[in-house]
């Protein structure tokens, strides 16, 4: 039977991410993915239960609940998810939390910009991706500068290709990549 | 950004009473009902612009002219300088104004230190120190003389190192202003308006292809033309457009037809001239799903998108308004157009009108302003954070934070209250 796993994120550009990343850990192995989108951390907050139980009623056996950190207070977001999050109707369920925002994820392959975006200069590693304020905002400056000004990043569009280019060991760089993965290799594959 | 404008207040235009609006240097967006001003807002921007072309033909004296009073605060390398303006001006039947005159003045405090104003028309603000001579239109009468420019004289400035910096100050500003652009969503209606082709006579549009007001003509020109002499530029409007990007279109081709003709010119004494010039057609094609299209076969959307996103990126602008460019975008299509005015709201200073929730939903409170049409005050905008009660304005970030979104709460009637 296909997996059917659930994503609650911000908005449809980190379904399109989440998607990718699952693609390259499951390899060969089937899946569904079905998505919620918030746009923005109340709405998430607001309806994240109601809609894990209508991905249930979809047949979903697992779920993520994906929201940026955005500068907050880890720690304090994730009790505050968590509390939204309870009780959950999906038993496999996970919170996850990109520091600062999922596009630090994309930031640690400059291998995956550089092919994605067919950029004309080489892209430098970029150190430690998660220590970046905004990740969004280096992504653009990156793209537009080694495309020689002649490309935009815009996240909407952008993300799932570099997402699509990424290698799952450059973005174990990324600690808060990892208690992805963790789950979808216990729980799904 | 080295200008922005910090302030604009409108008296007396059109719904605009007395109108004060204290703008965001990167974004700025006006929500509020049918009605309540947001495009007269844009409009008594766009005579910022228009004073800079105060047209010397139409009559002073012209029986349905209007007045009205503009001040406008600039942010010139932070320092703030004040303009005020008694404006003439005429609305013609597409309701677009016309400057008639204006009685400008300036306030550099900042600069001088001083509280005095200073009478400067904005129209011989452009490279002051430029030219050793140069014209100068006195607007009250209408006549025009020539003057040996030294603006620090001529205007009365300060001399030394503080009338330079005002000079500078107001060179950048006649540049910022002469650059404000406004796009609308009714510019790129009814595509079924563009011809197949069009003709170039040296290079340039020629009269038989442009219609007067024709601005589909204009938007396949400028797209050519931006083709043909800006490769970098083009190149990134593609890449947005395209596959790359959004995929609304696989390729923009342009076929060149060149058609070499002859005209005559007769000089004095009865002797003809003979004079080549260069005509080319061209026909430009869009290609969606493996079909070959014109632009007049075009979906209403589409070429509104093409048209928004193609002088959105291109636009050299300082200050860029837009009104509604929500208006026939699948919310897919219009999540993206948001990202790029948020992203190139960082280059330049942006002002929207909307009516979507939608778009709201992308932005943060901090970029929005409420307008309102109140029967005694007229049009009066507040930012979303003076309009509410510091206890209502906290409801909302609780509720932003723990229950949905800003477009959410403005369809509930919680923002306009």
């Amino acid at each position: 039977m296909r997996n059917r796993i659930g994503l609650i994120a911000e908005d449809r550009s980190d379904i399109a991410v989440i998607n990718e990343l699952i693609k390259k850990i499951a390899g060969t192995k089937d899946f569904v993915l079905k998505g919620f989108v918030g746009r923005g951390c109340g709405k998430i907050r607001g309806k994240c239960l109601q809609w894990a139980q209508d991905l249930k009623s979809k047949g979903c056996n697992s779920v993520i609940l994906l929201h940026d950190l955005d500068s907050r207070n880890l720690l304090e977001l994730e009790r505050q998810l968590r509390e939204s999050f309870s009780p959950c109707p999906i038993k496999n369920n996970v919170i996850i939390i990109p520091v600062q925002e999922i596009e630090a994820w994309l930031l640690s392959d400059e291998k995956a910009i550089q092919q994605a975006m067919n950029l004309r200069d080489k892209v430098s590693r970029v150190p430690n991706p998660e220590s970046i304020t905004d990740p969004k905002s280096r992504l653009g400056e990156i793209i537009y500068i080694r495309s020689r000004k002649t490309k935009r990043y815009v996240n909407t569009i952008h993300n799932s290709r570099i997402a699509a280019s990424l290698s799952i060991m450059k973005v174990r760089r990324c600690k808060s990549f990892r208690p992805l993965e963790q789950f979808l290799t216990e729980h799904l594959l | 950004m080295s200008v922005f404008l910090e302030r604009i207040d409108l008296r007396s235009y059109r719904s605009c009473k007395k109108t004060i609006i204290d703008l965001n240097q990167n974004l700025s967006t006006l929500i509020g009902a049918n009605g309540s001003g947001k495009s007269n807002i844009l409009n008594g921007l766009l005579l910022l612009k228009k004073i800079t072309r105060i047209s010397r033909y139409r009559a002073e004296t012209d029986a349905f002219r209007s007045g009205c009073k503009l001040g406008a605060q600039f942010n010139v390398d932070g320092k703030l300088i004040k303009y005020q303006a008694l404006i003439q001006y005429v609305t013609n039947d597409r309701n677009m104004d016309e400057v008639v005159s204006a009685s400008e003045k300036w306030n550099f405090k900042e600069i001088t230190g001083q509280n005095k104003w200073f009478s400067i028309p904005l129209s011989s603000t452009d490279d002051l120190y430029r030219f050793g001579k140069r014209i100068i239109r006195h607007t009250s009468k209408g006549n025009l003389a020539y003057v040996r420019f030294d603006p620090v004289t001529v205007f009365n400035l300060p001399k030394g190192a503080k009338g330079v910096t005002i000079v500078s100050a107001l060179e950048k500003i006649h540049h910022f202003i002469s650059g404000i652009n406004y796009y609308s969503a009714s510019r790129f209606t009814d595509p079924s308006k563009c011809p197949a082709s069009f003709e170039l006579e040296s290079d340039r549009l020629s009269h038989r292809s442009m219609r007067p007001w024709d601005e589909h003509v204009q938007l396949m020109y400028d797209l050519y033309s931006a083709h043909k002499n800006n490769k970098d530029e083009y190149e990134e409007f593609i890449s947005l457009v395209g596959s790359e990007g959004i995929g609304l279109v696989e390729a923009i081709e342009y076929d060149e037809i060149e058609a070499p003709s002859s005209s005559y010119q007769v000089i004095t004494g009865g002797r003809l001239i003979k004079k080549e010039v260069k005509r080319t057609l061209v026909i430009p094609s869009i290609t969606i799903h493996g079909n070959r299209l014109s632009f007049n076969q075009l979906s209403e959307g589409t070429f509104k998108t093409l048209g928004i996103l193609f002088y959105i990126i291109t636009d050299k602008s300082r200050l860029l308004l837009l009104e509604e460019p929500e208006v026939c975008i699948h919310h897919g299509l219009l999540a993206s157009i948001v990202e790029i005015i948020k992203a190139f709201s960082h280059q330049k200073q942006i002002i929207i009108s909307t009516h979507s929730d939608f778009v709201l939903d992308a932005l943060d409170p901090i970029n929005v302003f409420i307008v309102r049409n109140d029967t005694k005050q007229g049009t009066v905008v507040k930012h979303v954070s003076s309009a509410m009660s510091a206890r209502e304005y906290k409801a909302l970030k609780e509720y932003l934070n723990t229950t949905g979104n800003l477009g959410e709460y403005w369809r509930h009637g919680e923002l306009e209250g």
